[in-house]
């Protein structure tokens, strides 16, 4: 019997020939001039295992980083083929061996849905969007027509919108339809919920769940948020460290998805840090003061005479589905977006106290633009000792003097909010600080925001906004609803 | 001697081309329109030579391949055909010049003054295609679009000394993102 | 199957287009090219251009007013009013090259077998142009959170603009490149087309107005010689 999905003996490795990687530009095993053996390579991972058979439905979970995008590239042959990397073993779909194949050749059998949809939108309609895989692939105009209504219908999209308008739930949606519009029966999802709020991820796991049980879709999907993903699979590949020590991960299989649910209860937590339940003061001085606002974006209601006040100390959670307008919220607070009417008083309006706010920008590559990270974290930075305590805290003290944009995505998350909280602000805001980051990483930056308390003596105020649910209790103790209009 | 050689583009590098022209075109934005019109001969390559040598640059640095620079000329021509359509044979016969004459010169963009070379005078070269232009659509003669000598030798050697400035910074920012693993 | 819709064939507006603008510039000297203008904007008013001439004129008139202010520097009265003209005449050839949908060029350019990689890259400009825009603003609102300010400390604010810049141009890139292979796009397989852009009946009525009125125009300028 052949399986949908087989990997046999899979090793990746990034570690390529020493001094001649610039020259590379496409590297695919069998062409490689090996100088390093494979003792001395550090391996993503090495002689991986597994099958999946047809109709299932996978989830890969484990630590940010740890390779999980890597296996996926590697099947869909994004890496070798775009992005270097030595590759050894083999991948058959369906009994057929494609370990060598072009992108364009597995792509006939494997569909890929990456992340952050709105940077792969191309055109202006929802129609357009969708079909255009299937001009790619020469489809007929009636075959394609058939296949637009039906992934309309099943997405809820409507054909004439405007891509610009979607939401970021609706985009994800938008490139899963472009996909399933290939109809290969192997989906690979790279974190296709990060950015969606309960609902949207809902129904987006119902429609991936209905593909696997009623069509024979095998689906494989890597995500952070296990709560909600584990009532609609099969199997749980988990991604732990690798006992070997030149090889950074191996998977663990889990047929039984309520005993790796226990497993995940039993996991040790080191709590460092614990929710503190700050004393407000009735008296303390209003800082942000919003009264009657109302406020709209291209057409779309956002805010309706809506009135708050925050107070010196208060630690706010933003809550709310995509697209309600939290970061929003955030903006219109520190000034870079102007109510349409009523008004917001700030204590921070003027230029100079405007430095005493930190905000911690969801993506950290806005932020990063020192030649070190010992520059990033001392630039505007208020106490040595502090920074110190930082680098410390966050293992930095051997990647000082790396170049900050060649740190990992989750090393640079954590370096852009220890260079925000290294300035000593007396307000922060924290915009979905914890995306993608593991429970290692999410326990540093809750120690770091703990550290940074204790400095400013209670006095600091925060305001974040986050839809992770293991993040939410410890970021702060009062919470705003937001909601969108109907 | 050495070859000019052309290598293959792949999807890759012209959705890298694409997406810096898009940002050349949305720096170099606030300045077109208004030099769009002007009549005197180099202001308008004055005006355009730094933002477009220095993204053009990186990108480049980027897809260093034999064409890059015509098929960024394409792309930037191709939206300005939407604007103002005699811009698209001003930007694709200036991205021809300057990229043949470049690689005349020094073969390959492996060479980093070649790309100095391609990217700087880029803006330069779309003084003569805009006289040309100027003479064939328009009918006005050279004498008539240099109008003040002065001014215009100001305007042209301007263009040049800002696109090899623009060059050389983009050739900087592309070093250190090389350093960083990033180009 | 042929889609209806209000514009006009997109290889037959861009072809207008750069007609007007090059009829448009060689006349703003004549007494009559308050007449000329006119007679365009009536003729795409016939043609439903309504919104697009509506979106236009503000631009134009700003864009008009700060030529002829700078025309003022150094320039006569009558250059000031020419330099205003064309800016006129630039805004009237525009009406007609941005009613184009870029996906529809991008068929007709198809359908006219020019490499998919040159429509495809003309798509990517035009929607990144926006993306970008969108990204530049929160670089420079992440500078402004971190406290640089231009005019204190411009070679940090130049790094802390371009580094981060030219970081997402590299990561949207390499996105949207692995997205669109992972969608089938080949630069070496042509694929097939979801509707065809046809030559209407509407074109032809267009064609003929247009042709028959620039013709009278022409023929108004070359009769003083």
């Amino acid at each position: 019997m052949s399986f949908a999905l087989e990997i046999k003996n899979l090793s990746l490795s990034y570690d390529l020939t020493e001094g001649k990687s610039d020259n590379l530009t496409q590297i695919k095993s069998d062409e490689l001039t090996e100088i390093k053996s494979d003792a001395d390579k550090q391996w993503i991972f090495k002689d991986l295992n597994f099958q999946i058979e047809s109709g299932e439905f996978i989830l890969v979970a484990g630590p940010s980083g740890c390779g999980k995008s890597s296996l996926m590239n590697a099947i869909n042959g994004v890496i070798p083929n775009l992005k270097k990397a030595h590759v050894r073993g083999d991948i058959y779909i369906q009994g057929k061996r494609i370990t060598d194949g072009t992108v364009r050749e597995r792509t006939k059998l494997v569909g890929s849905v990456f992340q952050n949809p709105r940077e792969q939108i191309i055109f202006d309609e929802v129609s357009d969007e969708i079909v255009f895989p299937m001009e790619n692939l020469g489809k007929s105009p009636r075959k394609m027509r058939e296949k637009l209504t039906a992934l309309l219908k099943m997405t809820g999209l409507v054909a004439n919108s405007k891509t610009a308008t979607l939401s970021g739930g609706e985009k994800q949606k938008l490139i899963t339809a472009c996909t399933l519009a290939m109809e290969q029966k192997i989906l690979l999802l790279d974190e296709p919920l990060a950015n969606m709020d309960a609902n949207s991820a809902i129904e987006l796991l119902t429609l991936l769940r209905k593909l696997a049980k009623q069509e024979d879709y095998t689906v494989v999907l890597i995500e952070h948020r296990q709560e909600l993903v584990l009532p609609y699979v099969d199997r749980v590949f988990s991604c732990v460290k690798s006992d070997l020590e030149n090889v950074d991960m191996k998977i663990e299989i889990w047929e039984n998805i309520k005993e790796y649910q226990t497993y995940l209860c039993v996991i040790p937590q080191q709590k460092k840090w614990t929710a503190e339940i700050a004393t407000n003061d009735k008296d303390a001085e209003t800082i942000f003061s919003v009264k009657n606002m109302t406020y709209h974006i291209d057409n779309c209601l956002l805010f309706n005479n809506f009135s708050w006040q925050v107070k010196r100390g208060e630690e706010w959670v933003i809550l709310g589905e995509n697209g309600c307008g939290k970061t929003t919220l955030l903006k219109l607070l520190i000034g870079f977006e102007k109510p349409s009417e009523g008004s917001i008083s700030s204590l921070f309006n003027k230029r100079k106290k405007r430095k005493k706010i930190g905000y911690v920008l969801q993506n950290p590559d806005y932020q990063l633009f020192m030649p070190r990270v010992k520059d990033e974290l001392y630039l505007n930075s208020k106490s040595r000792e502090f920074v110190e305590q930082l680098i410390d805290l966050f293992g930095f003290d051997k990647m000082l003097e790396r170049h900050p944009l060649s740190l990992s995505e989750g090393q640079k998350r954590k370096l852009g909010f220890a260079c925000i909280i290294a300035n000593e602000p007396e307000i922060l805001f924290l915009d979905e600080p914890t995306v993608g980051l593991d429970t290692d990483s999410l326990e540093q930056l809750l120690c770091g925001l703990r550290l940074l308390k204790q400095k400013s003596d209670k006095d600091l105020t925060v305001l974040s906004v986050s839809h992770d649910k293991r993040a939410i209790p410890y970021l702060g103790n009062k919470f705003l609803t937001l909601s969108k209009f109907t | 001697m050495k070859k000019i050689e052309f290598k293959a583009f792949t999807i890759k590098d012209i959705v890298f081309l694409a997406v810096i022209t898009a940002v050349t075109l949305l720096a170099s934005g606030p300045i077109a329109p208004l030099v769009m019109t002007v009549t005197k001969l180099g202001a308008q390559a004055f005006a355009m030579a730094l933002p477009f040598a220095l993204f053009t640059s990186i990108g480049l640095r980027k897809v260093e391949k034999s064409g890059s620079l015509t098929i960024i000329g394409i792309f930037s021509g191709l939206v300005l055909l939407l604007m103002a359509p005699v811009m698209f044979f001003n930007q694709l016969i200036a991205s021809l010049l300057s990229e043949s004459l470049a690689l005349i010169l020094f073969k390959s963009y492996e060479n980093k003054k070649a790309i100095l070379f391609s990217a700087g005078l880029f803006s330069f070269f779309t003084i003569p295609t805009t006289a040309v232009v100027n003479i064939l659509a328009k009918g006005r003669t050279i004498t008539e679009q240099v109008g003040n000598p002065i001014t215009f030798i100001l305007f042209v050697l301007g263009a040049a000394a800002l696109g090899l400035l623009g060059a050389f910074i983009g050739n900087k920012i592309s070093n250190e993102l090389a350093k960083a693993g990033k180009l | 199957m042929c889609k209806e819709s209000h514009a006009i064939h997109p290889i037959l507006s861009l072809v207008y287009s750069l007609l007007l603008f090059v009829m448009g510039l060689l006349f703003v000297k004549q007494v009559w090219f308050w007449l000329y203008l006119i007679t365009f904007l009536i003729l795409f008013l016939l043609f439903r251009f309504e919104k697009i001439i509506i979106k236009t004129i503000p631009f134009i008139l700003i864009f008009g007013l700060i030529m002829a202010g700078l025309t003022i520097i150094n320039g006569n009265k009558s250059d000031v009013l020419y330099a205003f003209y064309r800016v006129l005449a630039l805004g009237l050839a525009s009406i007609l090259s941005i009613s184009i949908k870029p996906i529809n060029l991008v068929r007709a350019f198809n359908q006219l077998n020019i490499p998919r990689w040159i429509s495809l890259g003309l798509l990517i400009v035009i929607r990144f142009i926006q993306i970008f825009r969108e990204e530049m603003r929160q670089i420079r609102q992440a500078i402004t959170l971190r406290g640089i300010r231009f005019i204190e400390t411009p070679i940090l604010w130049g790094r802390a603009f371009f580094i981060p810049l030219i970081i997402r141009v590299l990561s949207i890139s390499e996105g949207l490149a692995i997205s669109l292979e992972t969608r089938g796009f080949s630069t070496e397989v042509d694929g097939s087309s979801f509707e065809i852009i046809c030559f209407k009946r509407r074109d032809l009525v267009f064609s003929c107005i247009f042709i028959a009125c620039l013709t009278f125009y022409i023929y108004l300028f070359f009769r003083r010689f």
